[in-house]
């Protein structure tokens, strides 16, 4: 006699997924598909999603519907930039302008050889992997220097629609380019965003990533960066988390070369009943590289943080510089953070430093600006604005710098030209 | 100028102010000494609004406005500036951004136009030179890393770039060399006019030699309980204060 046995959660959220329109090895797929079936959801036990509770992920009736029409311009960060715009499952626009030394296509066409992928695992990673409907691609040739970014955008709206997309790009030798991937949503209900974006730096590659999530909505994010360098290789990469209902970042860097650079800098702002996720890890397999992290928040009303940064030096990699610190600000009486930085040393000769702290504004700084004839309001945003510079100071680009400032500005009241020296 | 009328104001249920009176003029420059714990600072900051404090009685006329009415920085908008005891440091908040942040929303408040870029800056310059503040520490954070004289003087730039009415300088003067002390005086004898007013609050009389007050007054368990002319200060230098506490025993 056959046993009928419930779907677990996880089938249920699958069940109206289309399969994956990517070329994936079948036993990659398989086993993803099996750890999938056998794991079902992380839950509160599972130390990566302690602090992160899926089950309000795991109750979506997730589709894919064809989504009304609509226009993407307004949100272009800069116009001076190769530009590729995804909505919900689906490409809407695909530069076609590209210069000699650059090469692109949608992950949906990629041959089963072109893909690179790292061995590494996640629930988000095997969703993304047995779903993924299109992505971006992209190969820069040895010695290419792009003068323009490359910019994706990744737009949801609609209800509980789900947009699963996984990048790739390869920078090959002394190549060097600068991306910026921004999250929006237009009155986005729920919808389910799972973008994994591999990236893979050649010898003395440079490449500079600004993540920016501005999603308005009760939508769900989940983004996955998954970062590959050798010898020589700077990478850099900026999260800026200005908005977003629940939102779930996982970073890892393998630095799998000698004489690498890596930075990793984040800043979250948020309100309301968000929750914002930051997990990151950076494993330094080989010797005499520098890896320079820094994360800060600053939480408002009821939302929450976490921020969990691991480093590893491995037993021969030595002459590790490894800094990192995450710094956090409540200023809602019922806002909170789990801040937890590890650091795993099998090396001696290393100089690592890691710290976190949370604490609250300095009401004594507050009160000496009111006495100056400052009001109270621009007295919290001069403090909390100079809080958050160091991590501000280290966006390169001018036009990210210019659309954190408008966010900002609308968003929180803040006004960031204050602190510009004239 | 100024008019304080039985103020009492108590923190954490501690009554610290017990029916305070004083009147300060326009002109006038009134020095306020006392023992340690009187509540000199807690004058000082309850009049710069503070909220801390509870005030239970009285009441503060300031140049005809109801002064405890007022937010902190309306406070300062109408002219009231205190020199801190102990001021903090803000890191990242850049002095001279901050100051100019002040100054323009002091003159949005009054109804005048921004300072322009150029003319703070002079004005920068001008008053950095009277109280021989460092350019550099002037564009630095607001007292991070300033020596204890640093963080004085600074008080006393910013209180020559925001020219007010009435200044309370709450023991600027505290560990500060003569040379400091010359120029703390400076910053506070130029800022003197008809109109202005200043109190001196003072461990010691030798500031006074460089400040000449009008009034001396004895804080003494939250009350102002005796008023001379600057002899006064020489007697306080001279006896200390056993004496006032003997004829005081229970205020
Ligand atoms: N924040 C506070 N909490 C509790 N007690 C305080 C506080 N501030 C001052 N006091 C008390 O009030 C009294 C007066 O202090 P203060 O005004 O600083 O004196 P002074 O400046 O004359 O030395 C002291 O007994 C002091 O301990
Ligand atoms: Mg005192």
């Amino acid at each position: 006699m056959e046993q009928i046995v419930a779907p677990s959660k996880m089938e249920t959220f699958r069940r109206n997924l289309p399969v994956s329109l990517l070329k994936i090895k079948k036993e990659d797929l398989a086993a993803s598909n099996e750890r999938l079936l056998l794991n079902g959801f992380p839950n509160s036990r599972t130390e990566a999603w302690k602090y992160s509770r899926l089950n309000r992920i795991a109750s979506l009736n997730l589709n894919t519907i064809t989504s009304s029409p609509i226009s993407w311009e307004h949100y272009s960060v800069t116009n001076e930039a190769y530009t590729f715009v995804f909505q919900n499952d689906r490409c809407i626009h695909f530069s076609q302008d590209l210069p000699d030394g650059i090469m692109v296509k949608e992950a949906a066409h990629l041959s089963l050889e072109e893909w690179k992928t790292l061995d590494i695992n996640s629930h988000v990673i095997d969703i993304n992997k047995t779903h993924a409907q299109n992505g971006l691609c992209l190969w820069l040739r040895k010695g290419v220097s792009l003068t323009k970014p490359v910019q994706l955008i990744f737009i949801s709206s609609g209800t509980e629609q789900a947009a699963i997309h996984r990048n790739q790009f390869i920078l090959e030798k002394n190549s060097k380019m600068e991306v910026i991937i921004s999250h929006f949503s237009i009155d986005g209900q729920k919808n389910y965003k799972n973008i994994v974006s591999e990236f893979h730096l050649e010898e003395n590659a440079c490449l500079s990533v600004n993540k920016l999530q501005n999603e308005e909505g009760e939508d769900f994010h989940f983004s996955t960066e998954n970062i590959h360098q050798k010898n020589n290789s700077n990478f850099s990469l900026t999260t800026l988390t200005l908005n977003g209902n629940w939102v779930r970042n996982d970073v890892n860097v393998f630095v799998d070369g000698e004489g690498c650079e890596t930075f990793l800098n984040g800043a979250y702002l948020s309100k309301g009943i968000q929750h914002i996720d930051n997990h990151t890890t950076i494993d330094h397999m080989k010797p005499n590289c520098n890896s320079y992290e820094l994360y800060k928040g600053v939480m408002d009303e009821k939302s929450t943080a976490v921020f969990n940064g691991k480093v590893f030096v491995r037993p021969d990699a030595q002459k590790i510089a490894a800094f990192q610190s995450n710094a956090n600000v409540l200023i809602g009486d019922e806002a909170s953070v789990n801040s937890k930085p590890e650091l795993e040393i099998y090396a001696d000769d290393v100089k690592c430093s890691h710290g976190s702290t949370i604490g609250q504004l300095d009401e004594e700084a507050i009160f000496y600006l009111q006495s100056r004839g400052i009001s109270e309001k621009t007295a919290r945003r001069l403090v909390l604005t100079a809080f958050m510079q160091d991590v501000f100071e280290k966006i390169t680009s001018p036009v990210v710098v210019t659309f954190l400032n408008q966010v900002l500005s609308k968003r929180f009241n803040w006004d960031l030209s204050v602190l510009e020296e004239d | 100028m100024i008019t304080i009328k039985n103020l009492h104001a108590n923190i954490d249920g501690k009554e610290i102010l017990r029916g305070l009176n004083l009147t300060v003029k326009a002109g006038e420059v009134h020095a306020i000494m006392g023992p340690n714990g009187a509540g000199k600072s807690t004058l000082a900051s309850v009049l710069a609004g503070r909220d801390e404090y509870v005030i239970t009685e009285g009441e503060v006329e300031f140049q005809g406005l109801d002064l405890l009415s007022l937010s902190t920085e309306d406070r300062a908008r109408e002219g009231l500036f205190l020199a801190f005891q102990y001021p903090v440091e803000i890191p990242g908040v850049s002095n001279v951004n901050f100051l100019r942040t002040a100054i323009n929303e002091i003159r949005a408040y009054k109804g005048q136009e921004s300072l322009s870029a150029k003319d703070f800056m002079s004005l920068v310059r001008e008053k950095s030179a009277l109280v021989e503040l460092d350019s550099k520490l002037a564009s630095r954070s607001v007292n991070e890393g300033f020596s204890g004289g640093e963080k004085k003087r600074n008080e006393i730039f910013q209180m020559a770039m925001l020219a007010p009415k009435l200044a309370i300088l709450d023991e600027t003067d505290s560990g500060l060399d003569i040379d400091a002390l010359r120029i703390v005086a400076k910053g506070v004898n130029q800022l003197k006019s008809p109109d202005n007013a200043a109190i001196v609050i003072t461990h010691y009389q030798r500031l006074l030699d460089y400040i000449v007050p009008d009034f001396v007054h004895v804080l003494y368990k939250g009350q102002i309980v005796k008023t001379g002319g600057k002899e006064l200060a020489l007697e306080l230098e001279e006896k200390g204060y056993d004496w006032i506490k003997e004829a005081h025993p229970t205020v």
